[in-house]
């Protein structure tokens, strides 16, 4: 039977839950302390765990590895939370001091977020684990200043994307023009720069709805850009003096070949056109460099499943043989407000291993962190050819992060505005050269 | 037996209760006005004087950033230079056409529920699926161009080509523009009919009823459209942010893009915030002005 309650009743009732929920969400939430031990504890624990893994394959391979974890690891739950619009979303989870215990970054983010992430140092001496790219250490090597200090790790890698060439097979044969490894250059068979032209215009030409070439507009827009530059030894950022450096004949010459690809010969997109028609054909171009139009699926992995894609290396610059250029890496990090920094550790380790790894190579979803993956043979099955291989590791060994400063950020979002220009063929690379250092200087000065 | 809850010897418990449970009940509104509204309100002020990175402490830097601001940024003027011409090309012609379509949908015509329901349908739909759809009517292999290509024109990619791409916008801002429609269309049927019937004896036509009466009847009508839809389209934020991304180049980089990229791309909370109270002054003084020159065409019953 309802009981009736009096209007004064309600109203202290009522008053009382209001104020309570206003200091509630004023009180702080208990300062976390960290474990002294560098060891998991035996008792039952549960770790919020923010990813962005969250759709698609990666949400299925993600359910595997903790499908597997919940198995193995029965006293270390994992909560796992997917966070959609990750790039954007992170930075306002930070904020808003909603951390978890682990969460994943980009390198520029954990650059600026590195505060927030544990000295796991400790962690890898007690587990006697080398550091990330050293010597005895699976993982590959990870990017200055981000997280790894002087004798300090702070972060865990878990996905590496340098920049690839995704090539259309069936568009190839079609036009008639060699694969990257058919080449011969006194005997590397290995595409140059003028084999992809030569290719890209080939593609161009067999109809109006098809696309030669385009090139990355990921998260960094010019990364398949300035890979021309990189690979051609010119630097992205004078890290060592913190200055611009755009204007050296190795950058410029770089440049000026793929910029005369789209304002001469009209073999490759500028980043504008091709996303007007990138979103009208549903096109995701994560990878970058010749990519006839697929028209079916939505997305490069998805495209690699249903036409005859594959995925190779970057092509090498005729002056330097090199065929390596940009790399960004995402990280796990075990959040200061963590009470369980062992368990967490070993977590992000697990996700790191080789066999997680090998899988996430497979499913052709991100580049693996784990060296052991690189000399995989049945990973090496999927490139193609063993000249495609070579140029693989080639690309691996020598690929450069993108330089982790203050500002970089910042710096990218105006190149991207600075460059734009160039890109829509409104102004010359060599006068613009000079006005992306003079930027450069300015924002690099301003967050020093 | 009633018991007196004397607190002092003025104000009893009777007096007191009505207050008491008038701030009961408005107490949830209170709270959050407090805290979404007026603690964010402070805080952005005080902020916009620091360096603060979203962690670890704001750190007090005087006058730096509204210097940054003013003299240095030239994103800033670019931004400024955007949205300020994004108002010029909406706000006029929204407003024309909102007050078109509302004296057509007045008309006494089979069907007119149909079209009014059309016309305000897009305003209904949310901002972002709104975005959405016009990216798709505005690609380069989109409904536009199709309809365009049947008459032999070649339609250009619409929002990545720096001549298109604002305008663009404004045509998809002022295609939506239904709850301005609406209002003004309210308004209409609010005109007392002997006004009508007093230009008929005057021998006046349709247009100087429409101009002699419908005008000045809905101005005030109109002049609200007018300060909402400034205010709303110096804050756009969406259509840049999904439609085009504030490119190319600068050509869509409106204030609001441009602010948010300094706060949860660039990490720079403090500059973000600096950015945020100097559009607060702009929108005030557009505001101001509006209802300075409201004062030669808004008329309102009963003034002379």
């Amino acid at each position: 039977m309802a009981s009736k309650v009096s209007r004064r009743s309600f109203l202290k009732v009522s008053g009382s839950v209001v104020a309570g929920a206003a200091v509630a969400g004023c009180v702080a939430p208990a300062a976390p302390t960290a474990m002294d031990s560098a060891e998991p504890s035996s008792e039952r624990v549960a770790l919020r765990f923010l990813n962005k893994w969250g759709s698609g394959v990666r949400r299925e391979l993600m359910n595997g590895f903790l499908d597997t974890w919940a198995e193995e690891n029965p006293n270390i739950g994992i909560i796992f939370e997917p966070v959609a619009d990750f790039d954007r979303r992170m930075p306002i989870l930070v904020a808003a001091g909603e951390w978890g215990d682990i969460m994943l970054f980009f390198d520029l983010q954990l650059s600026a977020f590195h505060e927030i992430a544990t000295d796991l140092t400790p962690y890898f001496e007690a587990s006697g684990t080398p550091f990330p790219g050293q010597e005895g250490s699976e993982l590959i090597r990870i990017p200055n200043h981000v997280g790894y200090e002087p004798g300090k790790v702070k972060a865990v890698p878990f996905q590496l994307n340098i920049v690839m060439t995704g090539i259309n097979k069936d568009l190839f044969r079609e036009a008639g023009v060699p694969m990257p490894w058919e080449h011969d250059h006194n005997g590397d068979k290995w595409w140059d720069w003028h084999d992809y032209r030569e290719a890209a215009c080939a593609i161009n030409d067999l109809g109006e709805d098809i696309i030669g070439s385009n090139f990355s507009v990921g998260n960094i827009e010019q990364d398949g850009l300035v890979n021309w530059s990189v690979a051609n030894g010119g630097q992205l950022i004078d890290v060592e003096n913190k200055k611009g450096s755009w204007n050296t004949p190795e950058f410029i010459e770089g440049q000026q070949f793929a910029v005369d690809m789209i304002c001469q010969d009209g073999c490759m997109m500028n980043v504008d056109d091709y996303q007007g028609l990138g979103q009208a054909l549903g096109i995701y171009p994560w990878a970058a460099g010749v990519q006839g139009i697929a028209s079916r699926g939505s997305g490069y992995w998805v495209s690699r499943s249903e036409a005859d894609l594959t995925q190779v290396a970057w092509v090498r610059s005729p002056n330097t043989g090199q065929s390596a250029g940009l790399g960004s890496m995402h990280f796990h990090i075990v959040t200061t407000q963590s009470q369980h920094p062992a368990e967490a550790f070993e977590f992000i380790t697990y996700l790191a291993n080789f066999e997680n790894q090998k899988n996430i190579a497979l499913s052709g979803t991100a580049e693996p962190v784990n060296a052991g993956v690189w000399q995989d043979t049945d990973y090496q099955a999927t490139w193609g050819s063993p000249e495609a291989v070579e140029a693989y590791l080639d690309a691996l060994d020598n690929f450069i992060f993108t330089p982790q400063l203050p500002g970089v950020l910042e710096w990218f979002g105006e190149i991207k505005i600075l460059w734009g220009d160039v890109l829509r063929c409104e102004a010359s690379v060599e006068e613009q050269v000079v006005i992306v250092d003079q930027k450069t200087d300015e924002i690099l000065a301003a967050h020093a | 037996m009633q018991i007196s809850r004397t607190v002092a010897p003025n104000i009893s418990w009777a007096r007191l209760r009505p207050h008491i449970v008038g701030w009961a009940f408005i107490s949830p509104w209170l709270v959050s006005f407090s805290f979404l509204m007026v603690y964010p309100f402070i805080a952005s002020f005080v902020l916009s004087f620091t360096r603060y990175q979203l962690i670890g402490e704001a750190e007090f830097i005087g006058f730096e950033n509204i210097q940054r601001m003013l003299f240095e940024d030239e994103r800033v003027a670019d931004a400024l230079r955007v949205t300020f011409t994004y108002v010029l090309l909406t706000v006029p012609a929204g407003t024309a056409i909102s007050i078109l379509v509302a004296v057509l949908l007045n008309q006494s015509v089979r069907g007119i529920p149909f079209f009014r329901t059309s016309f305000y349908m897009p305003s209904v739909i949310g901002g972002v699926g709104l975005a959405l759809l016009w990216t798709t009517i505005l690609a380069k292999n989109g409904p536009i161009n199709a309809a365009l290509g049947l008459v032999g024109i070649e339609g250009p990619n619409w929002l990545f080509e720096t001549a298109w791409a604002l305008p663009s916008l404004a045509l998809k801002a002022i295609a939506t523009a239904g709850a301005a429609m609406l209002i003004i269309l309210a308004a209409l049927q609010g005109v007392p009919q002997h006004l009508y019937e007093a230009v008929d004896l005057d021998g006046g036509g349709e247009w100087a009823k429409f101009w002699h009466v419908t005008l000045p009847q809905i101005s005030p009508a109109i002049f609200y459209n007018v300060i909402v839809t400034t205010i709303g389209v110096m804050q756009s934020f969406v259509e840049a942010f999904i439609m085009t991304n504030g490119g190319p180049g600068t050509a869509t980089l409106f204030y609001g893009l441009y602010l948010y990229r300094q706060a949860f791309e660039f990490y720079r909370m403090g500059y973000a915030s600096a950015l945020a109270w100097m559009m607060f002054l702009i929108i005030l003084a557009l505001t101001i002005i509006n209802f300075r020159v409201a004062r030669f065409w808004v008329y309102y019953e009963g003034e002379e």
